[in-house]
């Protein structure tokens, strides 16, 4: 007891506690549909659906919120939550889960909201966990944890919206954890394919921390085999069926990496988000062994990825716990972050969809699904797409500023 | 750390945004507010060539202008031609809309707005959508099995002073309605709330 009390009376305890508070606070007021339709499809594991792609598209008429588009794992992970929020929430959820995503005015909105957010912010505080165990010193350490707890990123994806981003994070911060804290790369690797059964981008780590951890060119084949495995296991067995491979499969960021190119003729393009990973993993390979600069490759990979493609709001979590991490070594940050943030904002809240503006105030009052997006009010003063690209091009340039910092370790503090 | 409150004060500052501005915002542009609904629903029900569904509903207010229904048309198979009406209990239109097969997604929620209705008040209402043409396959419309098609009726708002008295007696009213989950939220916040005070108290 003592020790709880001498913990959430210290600085990083009282970060913990506001944190805990702010979220409990808001957590019931704001609605985003993702959440819902995820709760929705993975209701149906409840009935012995496995094969989630294949029986949406075989029986439309159960189809209510549109198709499933995440790995299995995905599935499996929803579908397991849903068995304790039923009997929390009551049968009135499943009934809630299956309507309209304009249904907000029911009553229950703001248990079912709460609730459901509720695992997700376990994770987030799992993620903050690892962070006081990266970062050894007490004032770097509160300055990474309001960052994680208080950036806008975080706030806008998991409080308000509640994604489920935050759980493949996490592995991600397990497996940095795992590799420079504990020297269990192997694990590492397994935290990362697991994090790739979930939403596809920690399968981009592996050959990183494969390159950055070992030297002899076998041990990484047998490193990243070990950390791939996770995912064949889970994805391998839907790979027969064509249903899966339409909704799961080629969709969001496998489609999206694609998109940015140099057209060099006869129908051949330079990617130029596959470019630059593949210079920085060259790079990853040049370098020294040793898995000191691994937060540097972990937060510059998916910056890349976000600069070069359309992205969705909640990608940008994918790099706040590294960008966390740097920030609390690195105060000199502080502007490209700040930069960043705004680039992201502005791309966002320009988004042709109403459910990442106002739809998200719908709680309080369903009419504001009448306004018309954010983008359309603009339109009178300056072209929205204009606009969104110049907040894009905004956020690209951070992105690169950050990436290149950190890679080359080319920061340093102002006195 | 340099400054132990700044947690609390980036606490306070979102907790202020977050209640604030969604109330700012629904009072200052809002001019459409819930009059009744019927949210349920665990089926479609198909609307056949050339037939018709009906619903019926009592609006609570005045100047009834938007009705919302829940469709579903999978891949645009239909393309065929469909009516809205809203009637009276003994039948009269009052509004009548043609819409496409095209309008209509997999699944998606069709708005249907009209001039206010001036004495729609405690009046019993009918919605009904009927099919124009003989084109199959059937498009789906969202219902209960329990409680008949799923809607949602919404009215103009008169002045901005009953749209703030509207607002903070809806919200406050649908938190209530949840009086388990509302005392439940209240001790959290104020079991950890006390917490808080203490430690500070001690960190002093």
């Amino acid at each position: 007891m003592d020790r709880f009390k001498r913990f959430f009376s210290s600085g990083i305890g009282q970060i913990f506690l506001a944190a805990f508070l702010l979220r409990i606070f808001l957590a019931p007021f704001f609605f985003h549909t993702d959440n819902k339709t995820n709760y929705y499809n993975a209701h149906f594991l409840s009935q012995g659906v496995v094969n989630i792609y294949e029986f949406l598209a075989k029986n439309p008429s159960q189809s209510h919120l549109g198709e499933f588009s995440y790995p299995p794992l995905t599935y499996i992970f929803y579908g397991i939550l849903y068995f304790p929020l039923k009997l929390i929430l009551g049968p009135g959820f499943t009934q809630w889960l299956g309507m309209g995503n304009d249904a907000v005015a029911v009553t229950g909105i703001f248990r079912y909201l709460f609730f459901m957010k509720l695992p997700l912010f376990f994770f987030e505080f799992l993620v903050a966990l690892l962070i006081t165990k990266l970062v050894k010193d007490e004032k770097e350490t509160e300055r990474a944890l309001l960052f994680w707890f208080f950036n806008p990123v975080n706030i806008y994806t998991i409080v308000l919206m509640g994604q489920f981003d935050i759980v493949p994070t996490f592995l991600t911060v397990l497996a940095l954890y795992l590799a420079t804290e504990k020297k269990k790369i192997a694990l590492g690797a397994i935290a990362l394919g697991l994090g790739g059964a979930l939403k596809s981008y920690p399968l981009l780590f592996l050959p990183f921390l494969t390159v950055l951890t070992l030297k002899n060119w076998w041990s990484r084949m047998k490193l990243f085999c070990v950390g791939f495995l996770p995912y064949a296991l889970l994805v391998g067995p839907f790979l027969g069926s064509i249903y899966f491979r339409q909704s799961s499969f080629v969709s969001g960021l496998s489609q999206r990496m694609f998109f940015l190119g140099l057209d060099i003729g006869f129908e051949e393009q330079i990617l130029l988000v596959v470019l630059a990973l593949v210079f920085l993993f060259l790079l990853a390979d040049r370098r020294e062994s040793g898995s000191g600069n691994l937060t540097a490759y972990f937060l510059a990979i998916p910056l890349i990825i976000l600069a070069g493609s359309h992205f969705h709001p909640q990608w940008l979590l994918w790099v706040t716990p590294f960008l966390a991490l740097v920030f609390a070594r690195k105060k000199s940050l502080f502007l490209p972050i700040v930069i960043l943030l705004l680039g992201w904002l502005g791309t966002v809240l320009l988004f042709n969809d109403k459910f990442l503006t106002w739809g998200l105030f719908s709680p309080f009052d369903s009419g504001v699904f009448f306004f018309p997006p954010l983008r359309d009010l603009v339109a009178n003063f300056i072209p929205p797409s204009l606009l969104q690209s110049l907040f894009h091009t905004i956020f690209s340039g951070a992105a690169f500023w950050i990436s290149f910092s950190m890679i080359t370790g080319k920061t340093h503090e102002k006195s | 750390m340099k400054n132990p409150k700044l947690s609390w004060r980036i606490c306070f500052i979102y907790s202020l945004i977050g209640i604030f501005l969604p109330l700012l915002i629904s009072v200052v542009g809002i001019k459409n507010r819930l009059d009744v609904s019927q949210p349920f629903q665990d089926t479609f029900v198909n609307l056949p060539g050339e037939g018709i569904l009906e619903q019926t509903f009592v609006a609570n207010h005045d100047f009834v202008n938007i009705v919302i229904l829940s469709l579903k048309n999978p891949g645009l198979a239909n393309k065929g031609e469909f009516l809205f009406s809203l009637q009276t209990e003994e039948g009269q239109p009052l509004v009548e809309r043609t819409f496409s097969g095209y309008n209509i997604e997999d699944p998606c929620s069709i708005r249907f707005q009209f001039d206010p209705l001036t004495s729609s008040k405690n009046k019993k209402l009918k919605i009904l959508i009927r099919s124009l043409t003989s084109t199959e396959p059937s498009i789906g419309v969202g219902a209960s099995r329990k409680d008949g098609l799923s809607y949602s009726v919404y009215y103009k708002t008169v002045d901005k002073k009953s749209a703030v008295l509207e607002l903070v007696s809806s919200l406050t009213k649908r938190f209530w309605a949840d009086k388990v989950f509302f005392i439940f939220w209240l001790f959290l916040l104020s079991f950890f709330g006390v917490v808080v005070i203490r430690m500070l108290k001690k960190r002093e």
